[in-house]
């Protein structure tokens, strides 16, 4: 039989499963499974048991749990609204002013915490009540939330570098650093542009008549300093080598519940329901990673993914073409699944064909991160849009207009990486110095 | 539900919390041997004791516990309806075929682990029959840390047949659901 018969009934079988709402961990290991039985001669049942437990007990998957319980913990510790009051009093002079808080707050909670919903969710219920009421503009204050809430999937530590790391066999803590740059430029463009918006028009951004002084200011901030000296501990750690992303996860976690003990907001049924919820989404997200994995080995003895890299490269595409024929692809791929997904189902197919297109496989994951990134936020399935439409109760294609804005942003920030790959390769470059 | 639960009932939703609950044991108990690790490694480098460099096989003893919390904990995350599917579909369509599509992936799921069951079964099996051991300093038997494989599988396929039955019987029944 054909490659192209085998690749489209495989993946036809895998649509089906998709729409017919058979769990995406369920789903990827049944269409591998398939794929062995029907197209190869190994025994389906023994590769799916080894397979399963194979990639279930890696030491760098280890790190997932660790940081999704991290989050989990500050998630519950009055972050949110520690972050408005931290941070209001330093932006009432900026252009867009308290619009900033959401911008900031997000990329620092994003920060402590590996996912763009958490984020979302965190920042904007304290952000969008506070900034509604002061009568900001609502396009942009549901705007900024949801572009700046997609940051937590870049800056480490980040959920989604995990896995990628973890199906693709690239350094974690290589992928962590690469993505500090290119999450601190979308931070840079997300306040650039409500800099630009409130000079454009002035009318719309109200007063503020709070001014502090100095120190009134950095008093009120005060509580934000900890959770500044988590993020730099955890960072740090990983860029001079001094731990494993997975050491840097459960000192972490210890010192979570500190901070949460000193602030007063600790108590065992907390404590309880961070740990069971981090247990049930790392199970979650550990089911997709295994059962992916079961895919890319049946893929691998059908030899599908080197052939078709193969027929790719006989076509002489330049690297960018490709580029943007997968852009396009993810984003579309993007509406339909939620970001891990799309990462652990085509770096189990197209892995070796971003190889022989001489794309590095550590820039491609941050690229890769970047449009997922654009796909929380593109209806008609946006995590990110979900989690604000439960938070404001507003219209989906309301928010989805507000944050166009910021998906061109994301564009331009591709763009960015693939016209200076430096911007991703230079810090993990000079940490292996 | 608002009578009293059936004593099969309660029995099975004391597995479920059983496995949740030794999941996130297992959780903490990686968090703090890692901890240990990282405090140990500090104190050989910044303090002049004889200590030995690490705790032996601390990654794979972490890596194992990963994997029994991910596996025990599949059912119970099933059941809390933490695993992702998509929707988009199935919410558009009348409830009848609804009902059916439910109970079809419902039929798919138990089926396919009740495969990744018996194969578990299988592994460990195989891994007692050849003595297998880890290839860490502490060797450990390998069929100790799969079993927690297999069990979670099974209280996996648990849950799928729970919540297969509490459709069916809605569905011929048509009363309300369990």
């Amino acid at each position: 039989m054909s490659d192209p018969f085998i690749a489209l009934s495989l993946l036809a079988l895998l649509f089906v499963l998709l729409a017919a709402g058979v769990w995406v961990g369920l789903s990827l290991g049944i269409v591998g499974v398939a794929a062995i039985f029907l197209f190869t001669n190994a025994p389906a049942g023994q590769v799916l048991a080894t397979t399963f437990w194979g990639h279930s007990h890696s030491w760098a998957l280890t790190a997932l749990p660790l940081f999704i319980f991290m989050g989990e913990i500050l998630l519950r510790s009055r972050m949110g609204k520690d972050m408005f009051s931290g941070l209001s009093p330093w932006l009432t002079r900026v252009p867009g002013k308290l619009l900033h808080v959401n911008v900031l707050g997000c990329a620092i909670f994003a920060a402590v915490s590996g996912s763009s919903a958490a984020t979302a969710a965190t920042i904007g219920r304290m952000t969008v009540p506070e900034l509604t009421e002061r009568g900001y503009p609502k396009s942009l204050v549901l705007g900024t939330l949801a572009g700046s809430a997609t940051l937590g999937l870049l800056i480490p530590p980040s959920i989604i570098l995990i896995v990628y790391g973890v199906a693709t066999e690239q350094s974690i803590a290589r992928l962590f650093i690469a993505g500090v740059v290119p999450g601190l430029l979308l931070v840079v463009l997300f306040a650039a542009y409500v800099v630009i918006r409130a000079l454009l028009s002035p009318a719309s951004i109200p007063m503020e008549t709070m001014n502090l002084k100095f120190w009134a200011r950095l008093k009120a901030s005060a509580s934000l300093i900890p959770v500044g000296l988590l993020i730099l501990a955890v960072i740090g750690s990983i860029y001079t080598g001094l731990a494993s992303p997975t050491d840097a996860a459960a000192v972490g976690v210890v010192f979570a519940i500190i901070l949460s003990v000193l602030n007063g907001s600790f108590s065992i049924s907390m404590f309880r329901e961070a740990l069971l919820s981090a247990t049930k989404t790392s199970c979650m997200i550990a089911l997709i990673l295994i059962s992916a994995a079961v895919l890319s080995v049946a893929m691998g003895f059908t030899g599908i993914p080197r052939n078709l890299a193969s027929w790719i490269g006989e076509m002489g595409l330049s690297p960018y073409v490709l580029l943007i024929a997968l852009t396009g692809f993810f984003i579309v791929l993007g509406c339909f699944l939620d970001g891990i997904s799309v990462v652990v189902l085509t770096t189990s197919i197209i892995m070796p064909l971003i190889k022989t297109a001489g794309i590095d496989p550590l820039w491609f994951g941050i690229y890769l991160v970047i449009v997922v990134e654009m796909s929380q936020i593109t209806p008609p399935v946006g995590f990110n849009l979900f989690v604000i439409q439960g938070l404001t109760g507003e219209n989906i294609l309301t928010i989805a207009k507000a944050a166009f804005p910021f998906f061109l942003l994301m564009v331009l920030a591709v763009v960015s990486i693939t016209a200076f790959p430096e911007i991703v390769t230079t810090l993990p470059t000079a940490m292996t110095r | 539900m608002s009578e009293r639960a059936s004593p099969l009932r309660r029995a099975i939703n004391l597995i479920y919390g059983i496995a949740l609950y030794t999941a996130g044991v297992l959780i903490c108990l990686i968090c703090l041997l890692v901890t240990a690790q990282v405090a140990l490694n500090a104190a050989t480098r910044f303090l002049p004791l004889d200590l030995p460099p690490s705790i032996p096989s601390y990654a794979e003893i972490a890596g194992f516990m990963l994997a029994g919390a991910t596996f025990l904990a599949l059912g119970p995350t099933l059941k809390a309806g933490g695993h992702v599917r998509i929707t988009l579909f199935t919410q558009r369509i009348s409830e009848n075929t609804a009902n059916f599509f439910s109970i079809a992936v419902l039929l798919v799921g138990s089926v396919f682990t009740a495969f990744a069951f018996v194969f578990a079964g299988y592994l460990v099996f195989e891994s007692i029959e050849f003595g297998d051991k880890s290839y860490g300093s502490v060797k450990i038997s390998l069929w100790i840390p799969q079993l927690t494989m297999f069990i979670g599988l099974g209280i996996m396929l648990l849950a799928f047949m729970d919540d297969l039955v509490v459709a069916l019987v809605a569905q011929f029944k048509g009363g309300s659901r369990a």
